[in-house]
């Protein structure tokens, strides 16, 4: 969607991580090819000799496996009949509809027994809607918005909180439950949004409203949880066209038997360079009486990221590490693009050991250091220690006992002049959480937890939460909750020195109070979930003048700010037939602020309407076909914000969108029922197809009105191999 | 007019509100699993003779679906029969019952209902066999299978090792 400049990127570099990428799938087919070889050996002698005798020689088309007879598809053993039932694709539905999550409390369970309101985008999903980013995939999830900055081009919200932010930092991106958390401005997700290898992805866990009371800071009012595949197989993908786009992404997945267990290793690449040709006439921020000065944006980004889990025994590892560049306006908006450089490196290690059947411990280890350069360096260093004790010593009972130690340590400094504009820090949080669920009927489950924080120089803070889930039938259920989540000053909100705003090391944490309450009936092939929200946000975190009438403004950051906000979500998943899913979601929301006595309303400046449909056609013989639509309403835009000049309006105004994407994916190998070869399966995909022009979105920090969020109609052409 | 015929056949679509009827494939590989599985899973002598009666707890469309593929079939010199329960009386009769995931709560009531009997229990998801039951269908992942060896074994059920190497291990469920 977005554009990288030649003459920016140093060429040879590239390159090299050309050269690494192909390496690297060689090594993994490789090593896929050669654990099938292991996994042969290992076979017992009986199993071999079977597999020896296999009906098919070479792996058959689903074509093949349908026209069997079911006494021929009977005389095949077990093992033989799972290989077919994958191939055929059966559990399609299943895949999609019955899933398991473990987000809302960190124990493996239906939607419908969630304690929150989930929503999950499932890799079959994102296949047929043909996400090519993480910020893609996620937009087809009911409440969520990307926007952009003129800082960081990617960012996302929900339910309209969006308010004096220029990052995600009311999100908390998890992988595989662990968190990627940088404390200097507690939100920087472009390259994640931008680059997490999707080719990885087995689901995608998206809960709404507090997450803090088992994930602590950040978990205001979302949660993102992106779960990786761990399953054998490879793939590869390459996709180029519009917006000078080239990219490619692939995963390989294998387990070794050991000594010591199954072992296994699950890595995916990602490649992602969306070139210059999105050229847009842009105006700057106006300074003092000149006119605003205009100029030509690229708003380009280029990604190089890899996702790597290993797991054996109780020990399980991953690391995410991202390489990443785009072209930015700075936070202003007052200066032609320069280049952006972020560079991540997020890993995680944990054991789990189950004591018995009813007791077991996990412990982890998480770093995050992220590394983010353009006209200022800023380096944040964390590292959290976590212990999760679970205990069911009842069937109808759980606990969840956990503690966590967080180290953070950050510096900022000018890349030009070299002067400091975040001293360094070095903090250390504690917190504990513990949480209970109860279930005094077959069908009814009570759930109540808190988390205790302590932050040097603040007070503790507690954030609690209760839900109730009642599954009325088997079918229909009602949840109900009440949550407090918290958001931890960052470091530069902390120590800046920025005149624009100085630090003040004695904030308290944010808080997001919420209550929700949900309706969802589910059947064998659909399931429609209602959600009503009301959440009251408080001690939010703004820079303010204190300085006395008529001197010069002395801006301190402080918490003053209060912020609520209502809303309705509807969202419904559908397989009529199965060859046939819809998808589709409806959101509104309302809010207003108070700001020193003084009150407003729609103030987020996002849309309070938002509407997204998918409509997905996979004749299960190769051909799928999909059509997504995302639709978001015009913004409400108060004429002025609380405390703030008027918005120059220099720019193309935000006006009401949408953005439909098509995708055709044809599997040659399936419909030319080529045996015993990989998956070719051409990928033909357009966006923006009602749009020939770009679209702008306001300009949240409002220096600006508006911004280019999304390029113009847009077509690529790739493949995609599945080994 | 075209306005209108469209929404009527959009309302069609989302909101006809006839019973999912399962696809073919997926109820014939069911049944395929669970005719393999009564190969793979070793009974008490005593219940080696008469009919193998395999009971499915809830869904009419899925026991149609596994009554037309394995009526008739044998498991060793047994013929099967195949039966539907809408409650759980009588189900301690079967040699298997197969409970589909829209019924998975009913988990509980199926293990109370067939305590320490020699019956199999399949369900399908991920976390049924910690749940209690002896073997679960997963939708995906690289093991197709779930089982509950220890549960089974409580009841006098012998699982075969070709059984327990496309599947994981768990143990849990009280048993």
């Amino acid at each position: 969607m977005t554009n990288v400049h030649h003459s920016i990127l140093p060429i040879k570099p590239y390159f090299v991580r050309l050269r690494g990428m192909l390496c690297f799938f060689v090594m993994s087919f490789v090593l896929h090819s050669f654990s099938d070889t292991l996994f042969a050996q290992t076979l017992a002698p009986a199993s071999k000799q079977a597999a020896e005798e296999r009906v098919f020689k070479t792996k058959p088309t689903r074509k093949q496996i349908l026209s069997m007879k079911f006494e021929e598809l009977s005389a095949l053993s077990l093992e033989e009949l799972t290989e077919l039932s994958s191939i055929v694709g059966v559990s399609s539905v299943d895949e999609l509809l019955k899933l398991l999550v473990n987000t809302a409390s960190k124990t493996n369970e239906t939607l419908n027994d969630a304690p929150g309101v989930i929503s999950v985008i499932t890799a079959k999903e994102m296949e047929l809607f043909g996400a090519r980013t993480l910020a893609d995939a996620l937009n087809y999830v009911v409440s969520i918005q990307l926007f952009g900055t003129t800082l960081y081009q990617e960012n996302i919200t929900m339910r309209g909180d969006l308010y004096r932010t220029i990052t995600s930092k009311h999100i908390l991106i998890l992988i595989n439950g662990r968190p990627l958390r940088e404390s200097l401005f507690g939100g920087i997700y472009a390259q994640a949004l931008n680059g997490f290898p999707l080719a990885s992805v087995e689901q995608i866990e998206v809960l709404r409203g507090p997450g803090s009371v088992l994930y602590g800071t950040n978990a205001f009012t979302g949660t993102v949880n992106i779960i990786t595949k761990t399953s054998n197989g490879a793939s590869l993908s390459i996709l180029g066209g519009g917006n000078g786009t080239v990219s490619a992404t692939g995963n390989v997945g294998v387990s070794l038997p050991t000594s010591l267990g199954e072992a296994r290793i699950d890595a995916g690449l990602l490649y992602n360079n969306n070139n210059t040709t999105w050229n847009v006439p842009f105006s700057l921020q106006p300074i003092g009486n000149r006119p605003p000065a205009r100029i030509t944006y690229n708003p380009y980004q280029r990604s190089l990221s890899g996702m790597l889990t290993a797991s054996l025994g109780g020990f399980k590892a991953q690391i995410f590490a991202t390489d990443y560049a785009a072209a930015t306006l700075g936070p202003e908006a007052r200066r032609p693009q320069i280049l952006l450089t972020n560079r991540t490196l997020n890993a995680d290690i944990g054991y789990t050991h189950e004591f018995s059947e009813v007791l077991s411990a996990s412990v982890n280890g998480t770093l995050n250091l992220y590394n983010t350069r353009h006209v200022e360096i800023l380096q944040s260093n964390d590292a959290l220690a976590e212990l999760t004790i679970a205990y069911k010593p009842q069937k109808t009972l759980q606990l969840l006992l956990g503690g966590v130690a967080h180290a953070r340590s950050g510096i900022g400094t000018s890349a030009t002049t070299g002067n400091v504009l975040v001293p360094e820090y070095n903090q250390i949080w504690w917190s504990a959480y513990a949480e209970a669920q109860w279930q005094p009927l077959e069908n009814l489950k009570l759930r109540v937890g808190a988390q205790f924080n302590k932050a040097v120089n603040i007070d503790a803070d507690v954030s609690p939460r209760v839900a109730a889930i009642w599954n009325i039938t088997s079918e229909f259920g009602i949840k109900a909750f009440y949550g407090q989540a918290f958001r931890a000053a960052s470091g530069f909100e902390n120590f800046t020195l920025s005149m624009n705003a100085r630090g003040n090391p004695r904030l308290r944490p944010e808080t997001n109070e919420s209550l929700d309450g949900e309706i969802f009936w589910e059947q064998a092939n659909m399931r429609i979930a209602a959600v009503y929200y009301r959440t009251w946000q408080s001690n939010l975190i703004a820079p303010r003048n204190i300085a006395p009438p008529g001197q010069p403004p002395n801006n301190v950051t402080q918490n003053y700010l209060t912020f609520q906000l209502e809303g309705a979500e509807f969202e419904a998943k559908y397989a009529p037939f199965n060859e046939v899913y819809i998808l589709g979601s409806v959101s509104y929301q309302t809010n207003g602020g108070t700001q020193d006595g003084h009150s407003s309303r729609d103030i987020t400046l996002l849309s309070s309407v938002m509407l997204k449909a998918g409509f997905g056609y996979d004749n299960k013989n190769g051909i799928a076909v999909s059509l997504f639509n995302v639709y978001n309403a015009a913004p409400l835009i108060p004429p002025m914000q609380m405390g703030a000049m008027p918005t120059p309006v220099v720019n193309p105004a935000a006006t009401a969108f949408s953005l439909l994407s098509a995708q055709v994916n044809l599997d040659i190998s399936e419909i030319a029922d080529l045996r015993g070869l990989p998956h070719f399966i051409l990928n033909l995909r357009g966006e923006n197809l009602l749009n020939a022009d770009n679209i702008w979105i306001p300009d949240v920090t409002r220096r600006i009105n508006s911004l280019p969020m999304f390029p113009g109609r847009a077509f690529y052409g790739g493949i995609t191999v599945k080994f | 007019m075209k306005q209108r015929l469209l929404i009527v056949l959009l309302s069609l679509v989302l909101f006809h509100t006839g019973r999912f009827s399962i696809s073919a494939q997926q109820g014939l590989f069911e049944s395929l699993y669970i005719l393999k599985m009564t190969a793979l899973v070793r009974f008490p002598a005593d219940r080696l003779s008469g009919e193998y009666l395999i009971g499915v707890v809830g869904s009419p469309d899925i026991a149609a679906q596994i009554e037309r593929s394995l009526t008739g079939k044998k498991v060793g010199e047994q013929t099967i029969k195949v039966r539907l329960f809408d409650e759980t009386s009588g189900l301690s009769s079967c040699h298997v019952i197969f409970l589909p995931d829209q019924y998975s709560k009913k988990l509980q009531r199926v293990l109370d209902a067939v305590r320490s009997k020699p019956v199999l229990v399949i369900t399908k998801g991920l976390g049924m066999a910690r749940e209690g039951s002896h073997i679960s269908i997963l939708p995906s992942g690289d093991k197709k299978f779930e089982v509950n060896k220890k549960a089974a074994e409580a009841v006098g059920l012998k699982m075969q090792d070709d059984l327990l190497r496309l599947s994981t291990v768990v143990e849990g469920g009280g048993q």
